[in-house]
């Protein structure tokens, strides 16, 4: 018995070392181990940024609208509807975005996440690949069977020991992060947020900590900086930049679908399709091969009006007074972007206009900090 | 609490330690403290169903100990029904009470008369299919006057929830497992060497080769409606490995478990993959359950004995049931009976019992006749399984079609083709490792044996390297939801 627990304590140390360092980065920044319900419970605000563990904000945002009363406008879309805040709204709002990556995902997320509170406005960003068959071809699978399931890891698995394991060897983070200062007034949790200074906030919307800081400082190792990365995509046709010429005829039958269930469910829509850099756009359209992306909007107005809903085509910057400064990458604006996407949409008719102060968005827009940032 | 997990990693060593130093002056005590591991065990999934158990050791504990001095041939029988109503009462209705509930009202409709049944929405107990058969053994052997039944509790609570087989078997029989709770457990390094060996081949299997397999098959048959026949082809054959892995992986896990507390569990796969004919392939694939189906239905119905239409409705009710006890879907069904129509023309020709030993016993390679005998079982197996995952008939049946179409040869296109390919390369890694170590237990139980310490060590860390490297998403255990 004694040779046995010994050698398998022998054999086991360097295991044990293995497993334990990563564990031990994962546990003190709340990345694992943590649960975030008492968090949404209680907390007034915070940042949380998961680095391996992105699945749980889907997980986030469900309870924190189960947490919620009904509420009168939610915002919806992938990451590109994820810089609308509370504070651009007078009315109760809160930002459910990151949460959908497809058409066919809108129906099972209400359906699951909103349980009988309905918002009176859908705030919606329909990007573009979303009709790029090469994208998202919407199965049959998909359409008729899709579930919107959120799930929370609190306990790490292998692959995420492995990948801190391949992030701590290339530099991405070190020992500093257990001595790390934390900010005195915001509880933060994930490695993402630590780190990078990069979460979710508490209305839903996200905070570009670090690369923000890194666009002010025109620091080259920025993400995307120059918009290199999103010219490789291009250029490759690749992370959701796949060539495409028509406009997927699934994709518009999934929308007509969504924007019945939204109707008879006294939902009122209001999508935008999200922009794009100028430089971005302009590379675009010299390609000559995403043409379905010109088709998008007039494909899709068609069956907005049929439901008496707004469809603003918000692809190009210029057209609300935004420009390349104000982006966080080739197709994310920032906060200044999205306030002045808003006051566009309001000055020229839409419902939101019942949600807002249009005098105090452009009196916020005026006193904003830098080029992307416009509320603490 | 899964056998993968940081959780499981932390408990085993606790119980090991209590075990061993603890508790080991006291047999009793020894076994209480595995009873008590046990339901901690199942409780970390859900407490609530702790009650499943311990009510079903109560009923069949009693009806063991009334059986005892009952001679009456009647009065046996009532309690022999009482303890089988009571277990398959419950796996009938947490497993089956929607699936008959569905297929009544779909089968009313289909003569014109409407009925309005609400479907309720059960959870599933884990392990449930697994611990009913193991305490129904228990009661049946005692009525059969194979085995006395026991005095001691706690023993017998041990018995039924022991924790490394709990929830996916091996379906252990009261005649061989019981009675290792009477006797005091003695360590034995060799024994506790051999189960660490064995716990990590399980994990190799489940988590390298099974996690990354069912990623694959996941999307292929989430997708097959827009999947040519040759990716669907492929989806089948990452199936085959998966569910292979993952159930062959979670026994090896429960035996090495077993042994490190000095109990020996019976053996559950024996290198199916490597059968010759479908009857061999039973023989090998899920051992326990097959045994079991054998012994308590099988020769009850009269086995192969008597005519031919007998040996065929025996066949085809083994087959079925075995089918539907994986779970409420007709599909367990139609994979069922398609291995009874592969299984008949052995049985009914008498060879079915043509391959008793392990293939190529002794050489290296298999002479042509058995690879191509072997390739022919497995092809035929592959197609079973399509069944066996697919979401509903129509679902297998037009996957089939598509393999069976033109398409079967298109090149596959699927999303992370290249990174499949790292999982087809150390899926081919592992059945060679498999087909080297098919004379043994396990396939890595004399792997580099006799090598120098350090040697060894260096192969157990190339095994662990491999298992955290290329760990897969963590997935349920399969076995899990039958």
């Amino acid at each position: 018995m004694k040779k046995f627990i010994t050698k398998t304590i022998v054999f086991s140390i360097p295991m044990l070392v293995f497993f334990l360092i990563p564990a031990s980065f994962l546990y003190t920044s709340g990345e694992n181990y943590k649960s975030i319900e008492g968090i949404i419970k209680s907390a007034p605000n915070y940042l949380i940024g998961y680095a391996y563990n992105e699945g749980n904000y889907k997980y986030l945002k469900y309870r924190e609208l189960e947490n919620r009363k009904a509420l009168s406008v939610i915002a919806l879309g992938s990451s590109r509807a994820l810089q609308f805040r509370d504070k651009m709204f007078n009315k109760s709002f809160y930002n459910a975005a990151y949460t959908i990556s497809s058409i066919s995902d809108f129906i099972p997320f209400m359906k699951f996440s909103l349980n009988n509170k309905n918002p009176e406005v859908l705030l919606i960003a329909l990007d573009q690949w979303m009709f790029n068959k090469n994208w998202d071809d919407l199965s049959e699978y998909d359409l008729k069977n899709k579930v919107w399931h959120p799930s929370f890891t609190k306990k790490p698995s292998f692959s995420t020991l492995r990948s801190v394991w391949g992030d701590l060897l290339i530099g991405k983070y070190g020992f500093e992060i257990f001595t790390k200062k934390k900010h005195d007034a915001l509880i933060q949790i994930g490695l993402n947020s630590i780190v990078n200074n990069t979460g979710f906030r508490k209305d839903g919307s996200i905070y570009y900590g670090k690369q923000i800081k890194k666009l002010l400082d025109d620091d080259n190792t920025a993400n995307d900086y120059d918009y290199l990365d999103t010219y490789s995509r291009i250029e490759d046709g690749n992370r959701r930049f796949q060539y495409g010429s028509q406009v997927n005829d699934k994709s518009i039958e999934s929308l007509n679908h969504f924007l019945s269930y939204c109707k008879s469910n006294n939902i009122y829509v209001v999508a935008i399709l999200p922009p794009f850099a100028n430089k971005v756009a302009i590379k675009l359209d010299l390609s000559g091969k995403y043409s379905y992306m010109d088709k998008i909007f007039y494909k899709s107005n068609a069956v907005f009006k049929r439901y008496g809903f707004e469809l603003w085509d918000m692809t190009n910057l210029n057209k609300y007074g935004s420009n390349d400064s104000e982006t966080i990458d080739g197709f994310h604006g920032g906060e200044v972007t999205y306030l002045r996407m808003l006051i566009y949409m309001i000055e020229n008719g839409s419902i939101l206009k019942n949600y807002t102060n249009l005098n105090h968005l452009k009196n916020d827009l005026n006193k904003r900090k830098n080029n992307y940032i416009v509320y603490d | 609490m899964l056998f993968n997990s940081i959780d499981f990693a932390i408990f085993l060593p606790i119980v090991f330690i209590l075990y061993w130093f603890v508790t080991d002056k006291n047999l009793k005590l020894q076994n209480f403290l595995i009873a008590a591991a046990s339901y901690f065990f199942y409780g970390w999934w859900d407490w609530r169903f702790l009650s499943l158990i311990l009510f079903s050791t109560i009923v069949d504990y009693t009806v063991g100990q009334k059986l005892r001095n009952e001679e009456n041939q009647l009065k046996r029988k009532v309690l022999l029904w009482t303890s089988v109503l009571v277990n398959l009462g419950f796996l009938g209705f947490f497993k089956y009470y929607n699936f008959f509930l569905d297929n009544f009202t779909t089968a009313f409709s289909f003569f014109g008369t409407e009925i309005k049944a609400n479907s309720l929405n059960i959870i599933l107990p884990v392990g449930i299919s697994f611990y009913t058969f193991q305490t129904l053994s228990y009661t049946i052997d005692i009525y059969n006057r194979k085995l006395e039944p026991t005095k001691d509790f706690i023993a017998f609570s041990a018995f039924v929830s022991f924790f490394p087989q709990l929830v996916a078997g091996p379906i252990e029989r009261a005649t061989h497992l019981l009675p290792q709770f009477y006797k005091k457990r003695t360590f034995d390094y060799q024994k506790a060497v051999d189960g660490m060996r064995q716990i990590l081949w399980g994990l190799f299997k489940k988590v390298v080769i099974a996690d990354n397999c069912a990623e694959y098959a996941n999307q292929i048959f989430n997708n097959s409606a827009d999947m040519n026949g040759s990716t669907l082809a492929l989806g089948a054959l990452f199936f085959t490995f998966q569910i292979y892995g993952d159930f062959s992986g979670y026994s090896d896990i429960a035996i090495g478990t077993s042994r490190l507390f000095g109990f020996d569990l019976m053996r559950n796969f024996n290198f199916p993959y490597f059968s010759r004919d479908i009857a061999e392939f039973w023989r090998r694939w899920h051992i326990s359950l097959s045994t079991w189906f054998r012994d308590y239905l099988y020769i009850p119905l009269g086995g192969s004995r008597g005519g031919i239409w007998m040996k065929v409705r025996n066949t085809f009710i083994i087959f079925i049931v075995s089918g539907f006890w994986h779970g409420a879907n007709w599909t367990f069904i139609a994979w069922g009976a398609l291995n009874a129509i592969y299984f008949l023309p052995l049985l009914l020709t008498n060879n079915n019992r043509n391959h008793l030993e392990t293939v190529a016993q002794g050489k290296l390679f298999p002479s042509i006749t058995e690879l191509s005998s072997m390739l022919l079982t497995f092809g035929l197996t592959v197609f079973a399984w399509i069944f066996f995952r697919a979401e509903n008939i129509g679902h297998a049946l037009n996957y089939i079609s598509k393999i069976l179409s033109i398409s079967l040869f298109e090149t596959p296109k699927f999303s992370g083709m290249r990174n499949a390919l790292i999982t087809i390369i150390l899926t081919c890694i592992f059945v060679l490792i498999e087909w080297l170590g098919r004379e043994q237990q396990f396939a890595i139980q004399n792997f580099g044996i006799k090598w120098k310490r350090p040697l060894r060590y260096a192969m157990y860390y190339s095994i662990i390297i491999t298992i955290f490297w290329f760990a897969g998403k963590e997935q349920q255990f399969i076995y899990f939801q039958f």
